[in-house]
């Protein structure tokens, strides 16, 4: 976990001073709970989870090395530097990425629960999503065959509360604020003093 | 070739002009006397299905109405029964979650075959056939197959209406990392199909509604579960030498009929059928143009950015030299697929002008701008 924390953290550096371009999601503070999955899954046990898969991919035998490469673009990252922040994969030990639309990695975990289940294996997939991620169609569309069909997925709603508030949605809100309390003041003075017009 | 020789053999010789042009058919009919089988389209695709199935036991099926109801169209009739409900998945209306579904499951090695009840309904799921299909095997660079098909009526059916006619060739076949096939005859769609299913990347199958019912000819060779076509090959239906008219899925018919109707006037037009949409046979279609020097492109869908525009770039690219007229388009209108009857035939192409087109190509009429 302490190398997750201090591996999510230079890549933010490195972010900050432009060597990882594009977009660079960070799990540093969730790091538990890729951890604690591990701890109880084995390699034929599948994860997939969306675009914040630094640390999910480390967790799944993967190599500092190969995710630094990736992140700057290299030959020697986990996807040849094709991929990017978002598009880790390690087939081998079960991880299969690492997407970037919100939500797609529901139905795509509940697919590959289904081959297990038609291979007969005795094995799940986690499939791992956010609170913004809780909101697609497509997550309630693969909740439903999933229960229809029986499958073996075990969808993990990791609430790092990054749909709550962002700062321009603070900013809209001050905003907003501020106007209608302006516009309650104008009102107020307006009754109680007959001043309707101009402003004193 | 198999088509115009079923269709001849179908016409009654009554003037001089005819049995001219039936003497080689009796001729050729002689030479394959054993080959005379007929099969729809239908069958051929639920046998080619059916084998792909028994062959491989990673294929599966999923879709709307795939499995009780024997399919929509009943393309996959009887597949239910034999192979039974864990390998022929009747899905609710969800395309944007089991169309995830299935290519998590090919992720995983499976084979799935996805099918739309028509490509319109793609488009609730055009996400995961582009980006989590089309594209996982760059992104990972090689570690991640997806081997599946996603297969549907494709285009205009009849009276349905704007939102169920819609031709995708174009969206899909801009895409790398996808291919995209559309067969017109009934072999066609048995050896594409069996390509597809055996293929480790994604394939986008475009059928068409109205050829379901049609038969052709098949040969023993294409009845075997063995055959297979390529991916990537156009086949050249008809041969000729001063104009290329290149078609697919059921414009290939009417281009054959177009052919014949100009064979008549002294044009001998050349009959492409693409197959394969992506990847093009450019080398196929330059090598004609090269030959004819005069090229007649045609689709069903819109004409903006369509087909038609792409064969006319790699034409333009490859054989500008041999070019003796301008390239004639020939595509839907560019409006969105109108009900009534008599509009609908005014916005898909119809025979008369592919063979109009042709015709200007060989400046035996003036041009468009002329006659307006």
């Amino acid at each position: 976990m302490a190398t997750m924390r201090r591996m999510e953290i230079a890549a933010d550096s490195l972010y900050k001073a432009k060597l990882i371009r594009g977009f660079c999601h960070l799990y540093d503070g969730q790091e538990a709970v890729c951890v604690g999955m591990e701890a109880s899954i084995n390699k034929k046990d599948c994860i997939i989870t969306a675009y914040r898969d630094h640390c999910t991919f480390l967790g799944r035998g993967g190599t500092l090395l190969e995710i630094f490469s990736e992140l700057m673009g290299r030959q020697g990252g986990c996807s040849k530097g094709k991929g990017g922040s978002m598009h880790f994969y390690k087939k081998e030990s079960g991880f299969y990425g690492g997407h970037g639309i919100v939500g797609a990695q529901v139905p795509l975990g509940c697919g590959l629960a289904f081959a297990q289940k038609y291979n007969k294996d005795e094995n799940v997939t986690f499939a791992l999503y956010g609170d913004g991620a809780a909101n697609q169609g497509q997550l309630f569309e693969a909740l439903n065959i999933s229960a229809l069909w029986d499958l073996p997925i075990i969808l993990v709603c990791e609430n790092n509360h990054c749909k709550d508030v962002n700062l321009f949605l603070l900013l809209d809100f001050l905003r907003l604020f501020f106007t209608l309390l302006l516009l309650w003041n104008r009102v107020l003075n307006g009754w109680l003093f007959g001043r309707w017009h101009g402003h004193c | 070739m198999w088509g115009i020789v079923g269709q001849r053999a179908c016409r009654h010789g009554s003037s001089a002009m005819s049995l001219q042009v039936t003497r080689p058919v009796i001729h050729a009919l002689r030479s394959f006397s054993t080959a005379a089988k007929e099969m729809t389209v239908r069958d051929a695709l639920n046998s080619a299905i059916d084998e792909e199935m028994s062959a491989d036991p990673k294929v599966f099926l999923m879709g709307e109405e795939v499995g009780e109801y024997q399919g929509a169209y009943k393309i996959t009739k009887g597949l239910l029964e034999k192979y039974g409900p864990d390998r022929v998945l009747d899905t609710p209306i969800t395309e944007a979650g089991f169309t995830g579904i299935g290519v998590g499951a090919a992720y995983h090695g499976l084979k799935p075959i996805v099918e739309f009840m028509t490509f319109n309904f793609s488009m609730q799921a055009i996400d995961h056939i582009i980006n989590s299909a089309a594209k996982s095997n760059y992104m990972s660079a090689g570690q991640i197959s997806v081997p599946i098909v996603f297969r549907g009526p494709n285009g205009a059916a009849a009276g349905v209406g704007a939102q169920h006619s819609q031709c995708y060739a174009p969206w899909f076949a801009s895409c790398p990392g996808l291919k995209v096939l559309a067969p017109y005859s009934s072999e066609d769609a048995r050896g594409l199909m069996k390509a597809a299913i055996r293929d480790p990347d994604p394939v986008v199958f475009l059928e068409n509604e109205l050829l379901y019912g049609e038969s052709f000819p098949v040969s023993a060779e294409v009845l075997d579960s063995s055959f297979c076509l390529p991916i990537g090959k156009a086949k050249i239906e008809r041969e000729g030498k001063d104009v290329t008219i290149t078609a697919f899925s059921k414009m290939v018919g009417y281009a054959l009929k177009a052919a014949e109707i100009l064979s008549k006037e002294g044009i001998s037009a050349e009959v492409i059928n693409l197959r394969s949409i992506r990847p093009l046979d450019r080398a196929t279609i330059n090598n004609s143009v090269r030959k004819t020097n005069r090229l007649v492109t045609v689709e069903e869908g819109f004409p903006q950015h369509g087909i038609g525009a792409e064969i006319c770039a790699s034409v333009v690219e490859d054989s500008f030299e041999y070019l003796d007229a301008a390239i004639e388009r020939i595509a839907g209108a560019d409006v969105p697929m109108p009900y009534a009857a008599n509009l609908e035939r005014l916005a898909v192409p119809q025979v008369e002008d592919i063979v109009r087109a042709a015709k200007r190509t060989c400046y035996r009429s003036s041009s468009l701008a002329a006659t307006a």
